[in-house]
């Protein structure tokens, strides 16, 4: 029973999420905006269209966004959300976790290259040098879980952590900070890029999927929303530690909702960066990581 | 024992029937000699790998020398496998891939030094006596230049040649001090005999460890002794190429390992150097590979990262021995030889793609490249499945051996040492930056040469039909899916290697990493449903609907050709902004003096860092050095034989005087 809600809830919540964040924009805005499951709609709707493909595109560019979505629906797997617990999980899963995610946007730059445009190629080089530094942040992040914890797995990990030291505190509002940026580059909204911009040379991720359509196009926003998802439930489960399932379902929710708010104010009152200074926003991320980690073994070691 | 020396014999039987036949049929009959061979010498080899036990064969020589042992054991076992397995695929490949090259002057001579590189490398990895493992040594070194000369008319392959000759001799000098070292103190010439060495805990042995590192790092390539690397393959002939970076480099690892397996509990200054060398070696491989254009310089550079990741491993197993973790140790050393073991497969492949596209396209620049992918197609999606398993990607094989190495860093963070702790965590965060760098490198050499239009204006008009190319690349692509998807039992394959490398490590330790292994395994079948059923998702969706074929969107401009594509070096400006620091790069300009326009010319090339700061002021120094003793040399042999006479007799005097 459990499985089947949070299986059910892990897919239907992105959609909701994406829906949130332009009922969010639109009130900013002042306009009445679509309705909350636009999103939705619009998925059922690509699906049912017929794809257009480019005349020089091989197999591999209809390939990209399947292998897309099937990469981040294989992370899902290891995201601990609703019942604090991964659906499944082994020792080090974070870097099968990591490492499929970027198996997918390894095929999605490809399928990018594939078209032979110029602004594909565009799209896809920033894609790949801005993701960079998201994983090794990630990696440094977990790693000092690891320590704090002693377990090895994304849900035992996070878990088994002790609020009773100030600097698991620390350490955990941080980690809340960097899973939030990575929310606004992994999801392409601003400050990193901006979803609805019309210009081709400002864009990263919308540029890259420039001459996808119908299903594809489809899979690939799904995708998109499920990786926001992914790193909400993150930040869910590091707040909600062990406290009941209908708390943690409640808590899942709620934190869905506050991010959407917060993008969503954060996409009505800030202007997109320049795109040399997007490096310097990400490389933020590792400094972030770099006080967690610090701050975790100067406080184990002193014993804060 | 016997069945080893049948294979040598073979090999050398073969090398010596090519010298006298016709150019067009050496290939094949080398071929054979090395199928024949490989057969014969897998059966002791395989053995030994999996059964654990050490065979030992004993030939008396003459006085400076010793006695001549042959040692095989569960590494040397290993390090033999992959030489055959090596030495099958680039002769199989070498069939079609030297076709071109039958009238060539230097084709008896290419032909002729791979098989004894061959002949020489096998004898290395169970060579015991120092003398003899040095003499095999040079040989291999002489072997693989001769080999690089299939093209020596050019004057950049003789240069490049030379200049790996070069940093030969530089290893040769190191080993030999080495050893040297290490014999006097122990008073015996067998290898095997230097572990009592590194347990009496003598004053100099960390230094000659170092010694030793640093003197097969030069032949594995490590930073910042690498730079033969990017010059030396892309001048040899593909099958060669392919050979030495995927298997004679790691004559270099197993000399390391050799060494680090005797280290009882090494000193930290040990530990550090080795890791830290590798850091650097992996990082700046990677970063200059993104760089580069010339395909097989960039699998060069990518050979010096994969390089650093089987020394991050030695290095893991150095610290975990260091500090009695046995788990962080026997993670890091499986890590180590499963990648190198990876390395060994999936490098020769992307080196035969590379070689097969170079063929028909007469060019290595992928900036010249692109649209392989529709003429090439088997090529092409072997060549990605290469490029798959090189950036570490989960499916295939070269995301296990990380996958290992992680797993030994985490197993560090966990350590209530803070030593450890604090080094597991820079090797997470660097394997992590390796792991997206990789990405970056391996997308853009997709994208833009086997995706996209093709570039130039040539003819298009070539296909998938060198059949042996194929089949020897075949061969490797489906040994990585294999040990991707199964790595539960392809970690058996170093199973024995890793239980012999310590006392320590236990049965039940190595059945544990088995264990989660498992689940990996699980996981990616899971992920391949969840594909099948995406993609049928997919294709019911578009069952009934017509496919649009247009043109993609240029921003409205109508004539947009392949020249309007993006390029390498756009594809990997953001990075290069960012890295600028450690890329040295220089641009000739010509200018334009004259009024009006006209053609004009830009050429841009890049340095090493390190060649430019670190080697060519330190030839630079030793040359001035030298030129001080150059009134010495006066041509007359008289003056010279005067000389030798007077170092004769002043050596006799300081003989006496002690």
């Amino acid at each position: 029973m459990h499985i089947i809600i949070s299986i059910f809830m892990i897919l239907t919540v992105p959609f909701l999420f994406a829906g949130l964040i332009n009922v969010v924009k639109s009130y900013w805005a002042g306009r009445m905006g679509p309705s909350l499951f636009q999103p939705f709609y619009d998925f059922i709707k690509l699906l049912k269209k017929s794809e257009a493909i480019g005349r020089r595109t091989t197999e591999i560019f209809s390939l990209g966004p399947v292998i897309y979505l099937s990469s981040v629906l294989t992370a899902v797997l290891f995201v601990p959300f609703g019942f604090n617990r991964s659906l499944f999980s082994f020792s080090g899963d974070f870097i099968f976790f990591a490492y499929i995610m970027a198996m997918g946007n390894f095929f999605m730059i490809l399928s990018a290259m594939d078209t032979g445009s110029s602004f594909e190629g565009m799209g896809a080089s920033r894609e790949a040098v801005f993701s960079l530094f998201i994983e090794p942040a990630l990696f440094i992040i977990l790693a000092s879980f690891i320590y704090l914890s002693g377990k090895t797995s994304i849900s035992s990990m996070i878990s088994a952590l002790n609020f009773t030291n100030s600097y698991t505190i620390v350490a955990s509002i941080l980690a809340i900070l960097a899973f939030f940026i990575m929310i606004l580059s992994e999801g392409k909204r601003v400050p990193v890029d901006d979803p609805n911009t019309h210009l081709e040379l400002t864009m990263i991720h919308e540029v890259m999927v420039l001459d996808h359509s119908g299903a594809s196009l489809a899979f690939v926003n799904y995708a998109t929303y499920l990786k926001m998802t992914i790193f909400n439930a993150l930040i869910s489960s590091v707040i909600f530690i062990e406290s009941g399932i209908f708390y943690s379902i409640a808590g899942f929710l709620a934190v869905n909702v506050l991010s959407a708010f917060l993008v969503g104010t954060l996409e009505s009152t800030l202007a997109r960066f320049r795109m040399s200074h997007i490096p310097q926003f990400l490389l933020l991320l590792i400094g972030i990581a770099i006080f967690i980690i610090s701050s975790v073994l100067m406080g184990r070691q002193r014993g804060i | 024992m016997k069945l080893y020396f049948l294979s040598l014999f073979v090999i050398f039987i073969g090398t010596f029937i090519n010298l006298f036949i016709k150019n067009e049929r050496k290939t094949f009959v080398s071929l054979i000699t090395m199928l024949v061979s490989s057969a014969v010498g897998m059966i002791p080899a395989l053995n030994i790998l999996f059964s654990g036990a050490v065979s030992e064969i004993r030939l008396s020589a003459g006085y400076p020398i010793g006695d001549i042992v042959l040692r095989m054991d569960p590494l040397s076992a290993f390090f033999l496998v992959l030489i055959y397995l090596g030495s099958i695929v680039s002769s199989i490949y070498a069939v079609d891939y030297l076709k071109k090259y039958s009238d060539n002057p230097q084709f008896s001579l290419v032909s002729f030094s791979f098989n004894l590189l061959i002949l020489s490398m096998l004898l290395l990895v169970t060579m015991q006596n120092i003398f003899a493992f040095l003499m095999v040594w040079e040989a291999m070194s002489l072997t693989s230049f001769l080999s690089i000369l299939l093209e020596g008319e050019k004057r950049e392959t003789r240069r490049a040649a030379l200049e790996y000759f070069v940093y030969m001799d530089i290893s040769f000098v190191m080993i030999l001090t080495g050893f040297l070292i290490m014999s006097d103190a122990m008073k015996t010439t067998e290898i095997m005999r230097f572990a009592e060495y590194f347990q009496s805990n003598s004053k100099y042995s960390s230094l000659v460890f170092i010694l030793l590192f640093f003197g097969f790092a030069v032949k594995a390539g490590f930073v910042p002794f690498h730079n033969w690397l990017p010059k030396a393959h892309p001048a040899s002939p593909s099958h060669v190429s392919g050979f030495m970076s995927g298997v004679m480099l790691k004559m270099g690892i197993y000399g390391i390992m050799r060494f680090s397996f005797f280290l009882d509990k090494p000193a930290l200054s040990e530990v550090l150097t080795v890791l830290f060398v590798s850091y650097i070696t992996a990082l700046l491989g990677i970063l200059y590979a993104i760089f580069e254009k010339d395909i097989k310089k960039l699998l060069a550079f990518s050979s010096i990262e994969n390089i650093g990741i089987i020394g991050i491993g030695i290095g893991l197993f150095l610290l975990g021995k260091r500090y009695d973790n046995q788990l962080i140790s026997l993670l890091g050393i499986s890590g180590a030889l499963m990648h190198s073991f990876n390395h060994s497969v999936f490098k020769p492949l992307l080196f035969f793609g590379a070689g097969s596209i170079y063929l028909k396209t007469h060019t290595r620049n992928i900036e010249k490249l692109g649209g392989i992918l529709k003429y090439l197609p088997l090529t092409s999606y072997m060549f990605i499945a290469g490029s798959i398993a090189i950036s570490g990607l989960p499916l295939l094989s070269g995301f296990m051996s990380e996958l290992l190495l992680y797993f030994s860093a985490i197993e560090g963070v966990r350590s209530s040492l803070i030593q450890i702790t604090a080094v597991s965590i820079v090797t997470i965060a660097v394997l992590a930056f390796i792991g997206t760098m990789a990405l970056l490198c391996f997308t853009k050499v997709i994208g833009i040469m086997l995706l996209g239009a093709r570039r130039s204006k040539e003819d298009p008009q070539m296909k998938d039909d060198m059949k042996y190319s194929l089949l020897s690349m075949i061969i490797l692509t489906v040994i990585i899916i294999f040990v991707g998807f199964f790595p539960q039992y392809s970690i058996l394959l170093i199973k024995q290697t890793v239980l012999h490398s310590s006392s320590s490590f236990s049965l039940s330790l190595f059945d544990s990493i088995r264990e989660s292994l498992e689940k990996v395994s699980f996981v990616s079948f899971i992920f391949i449903l969840i594909f099948i059923g995406i993609f049928t998702l997919r294709q019911i969706l578009q069952k009934n609907r017509k496919k649009i074929v247009e043109k993609v969107w240029d921003c409205g401009y109508q004539r947009g050709s392949a020249r309007m594509e993006y390029t390498g070096a756009s594809y990997v400006e953001p990075l290069k902004n960012i890295t600028s620091v450690l890329i040295v790069e220089k641009k000739t300009d010509i200018d334009i003096k004259e009024y009006f326009p006209h053609a004009k010319d830009i050429e841009g090339s890049r340095e090493d860092f390190f060649e430019k700061y670190m080697i060519n002021p330190s030839v630079k120094f030793l040359k001035r050095v030298f030129d001080m003793f150059s009134g010495i040399q006066r041509g007359s042999t008289q003056q010279y034989i005067l000389m030798g006479m007077v170092f004769l007799i002043i050596s006799l005097l300081i003989l006496i005087w002690k």
